[in-house]
């Protein structure tokens, strides 16, 4: 494996690769099916050794199961303290901000988003360094967000949705330099509301108010879905599951509202026709996510397609029976339903472990 | 990790300069300006209970003007009836509107007119309605008619110091329009309202649901905000004169910015 053209994911990939082999060598000696030379052992142990030692200097990967404990720790506490860290950041400039001529505020909010942005990459530059390079990414966009919204404040600037974009762009920037999922999350977010502003402009209404039309989110679902597809993601490692997962999200959502309120759609139809084709649409679009994640074998596509399958599924239940039914009787067919689904589910991956298996195995 | 570094600095330098340019050009030129007080501009109630905000704001109030056929009134609703010529005229479909809610809102230009023949029609049907109840009174010493007599004349007290002298004029879905109607007049200013079309079907009514301000707070910088920080939010019920008086002028893009603030002499 040429260590310049591999990501994290990979390093990590090949640790524990290496860590199966060595359990598995150990297994197979005691059941007296395998036994190496020593030579040959020892040759394969120093090569691993070195390229461990290699992996972890470039890549901070785990070694252990303890450390990858850690790790996770670690992750968490990234998390938050990113989160508490950006809110800070509000607070603090709300607390004092008054007490600061117009010159020392715009100056601030300008040169604060600079300096952390110029930390970041700085951190970014150097792998073990990574979870700091995400925490000061996150505080990044905060400052930025705190930039523009506090400009709008001080001069009364009438709002628009270019913000969106400018912020959007700004947090995938920081996500690809850092490789953090969480900031490609907000850039997702903050994409699909300029694109929804837009797709709710065209339509008439005050950019603001597209919230009140879910059809708006269709556009941005897609397009956001469709991104993996078309840039490579392979050095980033969750990318492409988060763009897949979010972009479903926000396709579901919107048909799930739909699918009970059609008072709120676009279409000027009876609303109880709106409803129908809307829940008709979930159950088909989620079926088919299905169908696509097994197919390319997408997990987090059929994972997401599942919940929503089930949701629409349930939705559709109670529809029909909370209203008449007694609720033990209510309640015992949706875990029968539950179980209902648990079973196919069991015979498509039953069958797809066999498609995936070995010809003898199959026949 | 270059690339990021030139593409980050300009999203950052590129958009801040546009905002400021944007500021700056709103500023070069004033279309309109007026001198108010507390009545329509109240410190934001925010200001007053949030310890963790320390700026300083006030919010624009505004009213809609009561109806040439009604009595006086406190509360006006925020909705204007016009015909179907006007209503398209402002840009709303009439054949797609058919129902009174659930329809979009436009960002459309309100004239609104300060201390002038809106309020001084608001001032009088107050003074006839205080008449017409003294009327009552003496026609019937009752203490209920007494009650009612003495709650007018506080709303007369009312409307001549504490009561906004803002009033909606008309919206327009053009800003030159207005601009030519009003541009002799110097109590009137033209600024940006989110506006949403009704239809009663009942009435065979349309109407425009006057919903806010698209800029319905103004921030003060430091040397303004100073003289107001020390102002205690009033919640009693008392007749409240105003406190103070902002000059605020607004610019090319419609967007206000205060020029000087002056605390008045309480009498």
């Amino acid at each position: 494996m040429d260590n310049n053209q591999i990501s994290q994911e990979d390093a990590q990939q090949r640790v524990e690769q290496i860590n199966a082999y060595k359990q598995e060598r150990i297994a197979l000696q005691q059941a007296g099916i395998y036994s190496p030379d020593d030579n040959e052992n020892q040759l394969i142990d120093h090569y691993h050794q070195q390229l461990i030692k290699q992996l972890c200097e470039r890549f901070d990967v785990d070694t252990t199961a303890n450390s990858k404990q850690l790790t996770l720790g670690m992750k968490i506490a990234s998390l938050f303290g990113a989160l508490a860290m950006a809110v800070s950041i509000f607070f603090l400039f709300y607390q004092f901000w008054g007490l600061l001529g117009t010159t020392i505020q715009v100056s601030i909010l300008v040169l604060v988003p600079v300096a952390l942005f110029l930390l970041t990459l700085h951190l970014a530059q150097d792998a073990t360094k990574a979870y700091f390079s995400k925490i000061s990414a996150l505080v990044t966009l905060a400052s930025f967000v705190l930039n523009l919204t506090m400009l709008g404040e001080i001069f009364n600037i009438t709002p628009s949705p270019n913000a969106f974009i400018v912020w959007s762009a700004f947090s995938f920037l920081l996500a690809y330099a850092c490789n953090a999922r969480l900031l490609v999350f907000f850039g997702i977010v903050g994409v699909t509301s300029y694109i929804a502003t837009q797709v709710g402009t065209w339509n008439g209404m005050y950019w603001i108010s597209f919230g009140e039309r879910p059809e708006n989110f269709f556009i941005p679902a897609i397009i956001t879905f469709f991104v993996p597809h078309f840039f490579n993601h392979k050095p980033f490692a969750g990318f492409a599951t988060i763009y897949r997962v979010m972009a479903m999200i926000i396709l579901f959502i919107p048909i799930l509202i739909l699918a009970n309120w059609g008072e709120i759609s676009y279409l000027t139809w009876n609303s109880h026709i709106i409803e129908g084709s809307y829940q008709i649409a979930g159950f088909i679009l989620s079926a088919c996510a299905i169908w696509l994640g097994i197919k390319y074998f997408y997990n987090d596509v059929v994972n997401t397609g599942n919940v929503f399958f089930v949701l629409f599924l349930f939705t559709k239940l109670f529809d029909w029976w909370w209203d008449w039914m007694p609720k033990y009787i209510f309640f015992f067919l949706l875990g029968l339903t539950a179980l209902l689904v648990l079973v196919v589910f069991k015979r498509i991956r039953t069958h797809n472990t066999l498609n995936q298996a070995l010809p003898e195995v199959r026949s | 990790m270059k690339k990021y570094l030139i593409i980050g600095l300009c999203i950052l330098i590129a958009t801040n300069a546009m905002v400021l340019t944007g500021v700056t050009y709103n500023r070069s030129e004033t279309t309109s300006q007026l001198l108010l007080t507390e009545r329509e501009l109240p410190l934001n109630y925010m200001h007053a209970r949030n310890n963790h905000n320390s700026s300083v704001s006030v919010s624009i109030k505004w009213r809609t003007p009561i109806p040439t056929f009604q009595e006086y009134q406190t509360y006006t609703p925020r909705n204007q009836i016009v015909t179907k010529a006007e209503f398209e005229k402002l840009g709303f479909n009439a054949t797609l509107i058919t129902k009174a809610y659930g329809n979009e809102s436009k960002e459309l230009y309100w004239a609104l007119e300060h201390e002038g023949d809106l309020h001084q029609s608001a001032l009088q049907k107050a003074q006839e309605h205080y008449k017409q109840l003294t009327s009552v009174y003496e026609e019937a010493p009752t203490k209920e008619n007494r009650t009612r007599q003495l709650n007018a004349k506080k709303l007369v007290e009312r409307e001549k110091h504490e009561r906004s002298r803002l009033f909606f004029k008309e919206a327009s879905a053009s800003l030159n329009e207005l601009s030519s109607k009003y541009a002799n007049q110097h109590n009137m200013i033209i600024v940006k309202g989110i506006t949403k079309p009704q239809y009663f079907s009942d009435k065979q009514e349309y109407r425009i649901a006057l919903n806010r301000l698209s800029i319905s707070q103004i921030m003060l910088p430091l040397e303004q905000a100073s003289a107001l920080k020390n102002l205690k939010y009033n919640s009693s019920n008392k007749l409240k004169k105003p406190r103070y008086s902002i000059n605020i002028d607004w610019g090319l893009k419609l967007e206000p910015w205060v020029n000087n603030v002056t605390l008045l002499a309480q009498q």
